[in-house]
């Protein structure tokens, strides 16, 4: 396993693609919070929490940016070793393929960990000194902290998923945009309905609204939104939510990802 | 006798095509095995199979002794170098980069011998120059290194030789046949250029439409391709005196019909025959070649 985990993260350094990547990444860190204090009046600054900010570090409005940079790393990363056909020497050489793949999802860990790591970085040398203190209690930053980089390392282990069992990088770069819509779709859906619930309430004085949605509905809605990687990228970075369970759910999807991945990629032909 | 690989019964069928057919053959240690087929033959999927690159349907096949489908086969795999097809190359990394990520994922402690590996292959001189930019040859030699990289014991090459000029198939071949040497190296090689293999093989294994049509060593193949007289003659009484008058070797197929390997002229042998009171009624040269051979294998005719 070291050996695999050695020689992946020594090919990948060597990589323009992944430092044209990575560096977009440190940028992203740096310049969105001096931008955004930039473009701030004194009211939006004074509404805006520094933990919105780090929150930022996992999505903005939503959107997974470090889900989709992960994306892209693991097509054009291992998409290559398909296409090159140097998985092959990897399997001739006599490593097993559950270790080639826990080697790749490893891999791409390691470097969603990085990014997460220079996002905080960033966070401590220029968004506390611009937008100051922390207003919630520290077990719930670290509770942020800890639900953010299992989400990234859920991601990983989707997007390593799609790239070892589609074999072609262009189809895992098709499949991975697919899966990106369709997390648009669920936070859009079940964020709607949570929204409306908390709407309803807000605006009715009767205690039985018609068009509220059920208790179930909305717990269903909440859980998809908890569960899935790009919910939670919403849930943390649009709505500040940190709950304990989103790292368990992140451990489920990394469970089950890597032992239908592994499973797979042990019977795909190879060429 | 041992045997790097043996094969038994192996079948690999792809949905509804069956690309291998009770693929049954064996590789000797220290030879170098030729697998000759033409093209769809089905020598790169037993390649793929071998190198675990894919699964068998039916059969089953072991290195070095280990069944493949248990967990002695990635120790005997570590013994194993190959190409597969086409190079496996990093285009971004040098000659040199791609060279230390085999090393590394080979777990070797140091970078010794790869300087050793680029110089067998002529590739020394290369720098840092992206493997993208190598020419064909200069990609099939570093593919070799790659595929020496771990020491090996055996070393499958698919094609080794496509794609390069008669210098570059020259350097190969030198290469093919000094490991194999000094380092008793063995080689499966599969080819479909039969004049090439001929120079280097000790050993062959005849694939068509996925079956392995025979196998036969070097020794036995030149017995079969030697110049031979078939004769056939009136009587057997006294034949085999009149055959030995002529010092060449002979082997009688029935009591009035045989082969005569070596040269002769037709007048001088009837003439022998003649002095024993035996008439010669019918009598053929042939001159064959690997590729008369395995064309007749396959059941064509050579057209002269």
């Amino acid at each position: 396993m070291i050996k695999l985990l050695r020689a992946n993260l020594t090919r990948i350094f060597k990589s323009v693609t992944f430092w044209i990547i990575f560096s977009l990444y440190i940028l992203y860190s740096v310049f969105l919070p001096v931008i955004l204090h930039s473009v701030f009046d004194d009211q939006s600054l004074a509404e805006t929490s520094t933990e919105s900010i780090l929150a930022l570090g996992y999505g903005i409005v939503g959107f997974p940016v470090q889900g989709v940079l992960i994306a892209i790393m693991c097509c054009i990363i291992f998409g290559l070793d398909f296409q090159n056909g140097t998985l092959r020497n990897k399997i001739i050489f006599g490593h097993s393929r559950s270790r080639i793949y826990t080697a790749d999802f490893l891999t791409i860990s390691i470097i969603s960990l990085a990014m997460n790591a220079v996002y905080l970085l960033a966070f401590l040398m220029i968004s506390l000194p611009l937008f100051g203190k922390f207003t919630i209690p520290p077990k719930d930053i670290i509770l942020l902290i800890v639900d953010g980089t299992f989400m990234l390392l859920a991601y990983s282990a989707t997007y390593t998923f799609v790239a070892l069992v589609c074999k072609n990088p262009i189809v895992s770069i098709i499949i991975s945009i697919a899966l990106f819509a369709l997390g648009m779709i669920l936070i859009t859906v079940f964020a709607d309905i949570l929204n409306e619930a908390q709407y309803l309430v807000v605006v009715s004085d009767d205690l039985i609204v018609p068009d509220m949605p059920s208790k179930s509905l909305i717990g269903f809605s909440e859980f998809m939104l908890d569960f899935f990687p790009s919910g939670q990228s919403f849930q943390i970075a649009n709505n500040n939510i940190f709950k304990w369970q989103m790292p368990l759910y992140s451990l489920i999807v990394i469970g089950v990802t890597n032992g239908a991945g592994i499973t797979i990629f042990n019977k795909v032909n190879i060429k | 006798m041992e045997y790097c690989l043996t094969v038994d019964g192996l079948s690999k069928k792809y949905r509804k095509y069956l690309a291998l057919d009770g693929v049954t053959m064996r590789v000797p240690q220290g030879a170098i095995y030729g697998l000759v087929g033409k093209n769809g033959a089905g020598k790169t999927t037993l390649i793929r199979i071998i190198c675990g690159l894919q699964a068998p349907t039916i059969g089953t096949y072991s290195i070095f002794g280990a069944p493949y489908n248990s967990k002695e086969i990635y120790s005997a795999r570590r013994r194993m170098g190959g190409i597969v097809e086409s190079p496996a190359l990093y285009g971004n990394m040098s000659a040199k980069d791609n060279l230390k990520h085999q090393f590394m994922l080979l777990g070797k402690p140091s970078f010794d011998g790869i300087d050793g590996l680029l110089e067998m292959v002529d590739l020394k001189d290369t720098g840092k120059k992206p493997v993208r930019n190598f020419s064909l040859g200069m990609r099939q030699r570093l593919s070799i290194a790659m595929a020496l990289a771990s020491d090996p014991d055996f070393v499958v090459l698919d094609e080794p030789i496509n794609g390069l000029d008669p210098q570059g198939i020259v350097e190969i071949r030198e290469i093919i046949i000094k490991l194999n040497k000094e380092r008793n190296i063995t080689f499966l090689i599969s080819s479909h250029i039969l004049d090439e293999l001929s120079k280097i093989a000790t050993h062959y294994g005849f694939i068509d439409k996925g079956k392995i049509l025979k196998e036969i060593t070097k020794d036995q193949l030149e017995d079969n391709l030697k110049k031979r007289i078939v004769f056939k003659v009136d009587t057997a009484v006294e034949l085999c005196s009149a055959l030995d008058e002529t010092n060449l070797q002979y082997k009688l197929t029935s009591p009035t019909e045989g082969e005569l390997y070596g040269e002769i002229s037709i007048s001088a042998l009837s003439d022998i025959l003649k002095s024993r009171g035996i008439t010669l009624i019918r009598v053929n040269e042939k001159d064959e070649t690997l590729e008369s051979y395995y064309i007749n294998l396959l059941g064509g005719e050579v057209n002269d």
